[in-house]
């Protein structure tokens, strides 16, 4: 049963705070001898739940948590000797829906590499392990070095999710490659991921930028746009009515069909 | 068989429910101490999500058991958006000895053993079930999540097979591998119905990409020995691979199944090109670095979600395979793997429904019994 104590002498504490305020921050609560969560006051009730399994305890008082909220708990847990030994990392993954694995726990190892704004962009857009699989490619010091340099980017440029995602994977692939960082930082803000398509795949930039678009008449305006393993071609037409548009499309059907 | 392909396997697992099946026993015989009999599941077997060790490590152990689900299943190629072939799979196992580096079982397995399931029997079984289409144009391939021919010369599966379609004439039987070993199955009797095909590469690829797997001259050896015993021999150019003398080094592919064969001894060619799911991109690149022309690869992502080579470019290279052939003999039929309708036509001109030596291939299947439609 959790009851009521003193300040208790020599505790530890546990140094992780979710990015999300608990009602619990009411009180302050131990387990073990360690305070495990912060109170928004000074003076609150303190409560020892050291009687109740510490996989229920953590899971009561952080709630569901993101993939690198999760990382930072395993991290700090094990950094604290009277929680680290107990707690079941599988359980309490299964409890959050998620699966520990080998594959998770090397996961968290490359998370150590990374800086800590590279982390926060992951945290704020709510990364799941198969986002961050690119990470485990990089194996060299070598590889890190370039990565870290590059890192802060995501939250310097604000990526969102998707474009994150695809960047990661650019830029893994290209540090592979043995590009050094100082090729790859975004020359323009607006397009980080085409500059870094262009490096990572010359031959059909090349076809993509030889590809010509053909002679249109004025009204329309006409643009390649390379669409997965496709390369279109965008057509942008200006109409005054209906009748306008019919004739302007037959127009285009005649002249596509002598060209 | 050689000391270097027994000794790449550490260990055979064994469950105690299959120690007396005949699969067993010769595991158990080929591999003497590496062979150990086990209560059910291996203590360190590991499911889910593998990481790339334990993708490797799943190389090297194998467990028998027996496989209680269904074993015939229609070709993953078989969905919407797709032209597909009336392709059925049947799995006597699950993972491949061999390794190379574009597979898409990297991003599929879920074992780290590879499990080879010894009840040929019930699969055989099942196979009955389906007598109801002994007079429609079936294909049954066995090398899909496994080998069909790198683990026969213990398992001798291929035997029983030939065996029980030597009652269905009608069915072809297909093998397909990247191994050499075909000694085991040239004396049985069979009807004409069965292919032993070999999916290849030009050398350079087998070298680079193909781990563990025959060379191109074993293939190509192993494949004459099966048109001397009158089996059907089949190609399967795929995936090709995009690499700096890629022209030469398939028109040299080319050139040695023509110089080999004829359109008479070859009932069907097919090509594909380098495709795989996104998420298998991360496996790839963490064992294979990009010191890999498959990771190298310059991919998009195409109407079925997997990342494929630039439209052009596959269009490019499968009319390169296709006018080489042509030039020889306009007899020889060639299908394209898992490609959309619309490289179909921008290659044939049409549909594969409509490209008269693969009609067979592509007609659908009807059954003869309404109930089982």
């Amino acid at each position: 049963m959790p009851f009521f104590v003193q300040n208790p002498k020599n505790s530890t504490f546990l140094d992780f705070k979710p990015s999300h305020s608990t009602p619990l921050g009411l009180a302050t609560f131990f387990w073990k001898n360690t305070q495990l969560n912060h109170s928004q006051y000074a003076e609150t009730p303190k409560v020892d739940l050291s009687d109740l399994p510490l996989n229920d305890v953590l899971s009561q008082l952080f709630g569901p948590l993101t993939l690198i909220e999760t990382y930072n708990l395993l991290r700090a847990c094990q950094k604290n000797e009277n929680l680290g030994p107990h707690i079941n990392w599988p359980d309490y993954f299964k409890s959050h829906n998620r699966f520990w694995s080998e594959k998770v726990s090397t996961l968290f190892d490359q998370f150590d590499n990374c800086p800590q704004e590279f982390l926060c962009w992951c945290n704020d857009k709510k990364l799941e392990n198969k986002d961050l699989l690119p990470l485990l490619a990089l194996k060299t010091e070598d590889h890190w070095v370039e990565f870290q340099i590059l890192a802060p980017c995501w939250q310097e440029q604000n990526l969102s999710r998707s474009d994150g995602r695809m960047i990661l994977d650019l830029v893994v692939d290209l540090i592979l490659m043995g590009k050094k960082a100082d090729e790859l930082f975004p020359q323009n803000l607006k397009s980080w991921t085409g500059q870094l398509q262009s490096i990572r795949n010359p031959m059909t930039a090349q076809r993509d930028d030889n590809y010509e678009l053909g002679q249109w008449p004025q009204f329309v305006k006409v643009k390649k746009q390379r669409q997965g393993d496709v390369l279109t071609q965008m057509m942008e037409i200006t109409f005054l009515n209906k009748e306008d548009l019919q004739s302007k499309l037959k127009r285009l059907i005649d002249r596509s069909q002598g060209q | 068989m050689n000391n270097l392909w027994f000794n790449k396997f550490e260990k055979v697992l064994i469950d105690k429910n299959v120690e007396n099946s005949p699969t067993a026993l010769r595991f158990i015989e080929t591999f003497g101490t590496k062979a150990s009999i086990v209560s059910g599941e291996p203590k360190d077997i590991i499911k889910g999500d593998l990481t790339s060790e334990q993708f490797t490590q799943s190389k090297k152990q194998i467990y028998l058991t027996e496989y209680k689900g269904s074993f015939f299943k229609k070709c993953p190629g078989f969905h919407k958006g797709m032209a597909c072939c009336n392709y059925f799979v049947l799995n006597l196992g699950f993972q491949c000895d061999m390794d190379c580096s574009y597979c898409y079982l990297q991003s599929f397995l879920n074992s780290n053993y590879l499990t080879v399931y010894t009840n040929i029997e019930d699969a055989l079984n099942e196979l009955s079930q389906f007598d109801h289409l002994a007079n429609q144009p079936v294909r049954v391939g066995t090398g899909e999540v496994i080998d069909s021919l790198s683990l026969d010369p213990v398992t001798l599966y291929s035997r029983q097979l030939i065996e029980f379609f030597r009652n269905f004439p009608q069915w072809k039987l297909e093998f397909k591998t990247k191994s050499h070993f075909v000694d085991q199955f040239l004396d049985c009797e069979h009807s004409g119905n069965v292919i032993v095909s070999w999916s290849i590469n030009p050398p350079a690829i087998i070298n680079g990409e193909e781990h563990g797997t025959a060379t191109f001259e074993q293939r190509l050896e192993a494949a004459l020995k099966c048109k001397q015993a009158g089996y059907q021999i089949s190609f399967h150019i795929d995936p090709m691979i995009w690499h700096p003398d890629w022209q030469e080094s398939y028109a040299f592919l080319v050139d040695q199944i023509i110089d080999n064969f004829s359109p008479e001894t070859i009932p069907y060619l097919s090509v594909g090109a380098l495709r795989f799911q996104p998420e298998q991109k991360n496996i790839m690149r963490e064992r294979f670095g990009m010191d890999s022309y498959v990771t190298q690869a310059e991919t998009f992502k195409s109407q079925d979600g997997k990342l494929r080579y630039d439209l052009e470019l596959r269009k490019q290279m499968f009319n390169f395979i296709l006018e080489r052939f042509r030039k020889n003999n306009s007899k020889w039929k060639i299908f394209m793997c898992m490609e959309t309708p619309e490289t179909w036509v921008d290659t044939f001109g049409h549909t594969p429904h409509k490209e008269a030596p693969l009609k067979e291939l592509f007609q659908p299947i009807r059954s003869s019994n309404p109930s089982r439609d």
